[in-house]
């Protein structure tokens, strides 16, 4: 999977678990602040993107420095290329 | 991972103690799945007035299933139970029907993610194969975020 694959599968994936504008999914949105997701949301996306790629993610130490759409972005590039 | 004998008493794997401990014991546990059951006696502190357990006592129960569980898989690696566990949120709970003084329930909980001690769970409750209740929920617990 190249990564503007894995980009739109996390905008879409995203998108459709809460209800947000692909728009609004820019590199440098930042979860919090502008996107408005809580930790119970991280939960949920952490969910949705390990049923989207099919890999365990909830457990990496690195998931819970992000930040921004684009920092998911990089990590799951790294993850799936592993 | 070395594996605790089962059924093992809800107080020994929780933070509660005393009427605060809601289950009796968890009865299995493999993987991210796990069992529990109690049998309400009279004093059970989720009845009501009416001998009937309050129906947001079906999620107590839950999630006191969920830190059972994860207590359990901190206990394996670790010699003291958790030290805190909370309920941090609910989805999609139906009640089918209500429970009653003298009720033996079974909960079974199955984690669906966990992040940083934050662990989504889904639950159902049963009065023998009868389904009483069903949803999700999220619990927080610090220790669970240590591998």
């Amino acid at each position: 999977m190249n990564e503007l694959e894995i980009k739109e599968k996390v905008n879409q994936t995203l998108a459709d678990e809460f209800e947000l504008s692909l728009d609004e999914l820019t590199p440098e949105a930042r979860f919090k602040e502008e996107l408005g997701l809580d930790s119970l949301d991280a939960v949920d996306m952490v969910i949705a993107l390990e049923r989207q790629f099919g890999i365990k993610i909830g457990k990496d130490p690195e998931i819970v420095q992000i930040k921004t759409v684009g920092e998911l972005y990089g990590f799951l590039a790294k993850k799936l290329s592993a | 991972m070395p594996e605790l004998p089962l059924p093992i008493r809800g107080e020994l794997l929780l933070p509660h103690a005393g009427r605060m401990c809601c289950i009796d014991q968890l009865i299995a546990l493999e993987g991210q799945e796990a069992t529990a059951e109690v049998t309400l006696n009279p004093n059970h502190v989720l009845l009501n007035s009416k001998g009937q357990l309050d129906r947001s006592g079906f999620i107590e129960l839950a999630a006191q299933t969920a830190g059972a569980m994860q207590g359990a898989q901190i206990m394996c690696c670790q010699s003291e139970k958790p030290s805190l566990a909370m309920l941090a949120g609910i989805q999609g709970i139906k009640v089918y029907a209500d429970a009653s003084v003298g009720d033996c329930l079974e909960i079974h909980v199955t984690t669906l993610g966990e992040l940083d001690g934050m662990s989504s769970l889904a639950f159902t409750v049963k009065r023998q194969d009868e389904l009483l209740a069903e949803g999700r929920l999220k619990v927080f617990m610090p220790e669970a975020s240590v591998d």
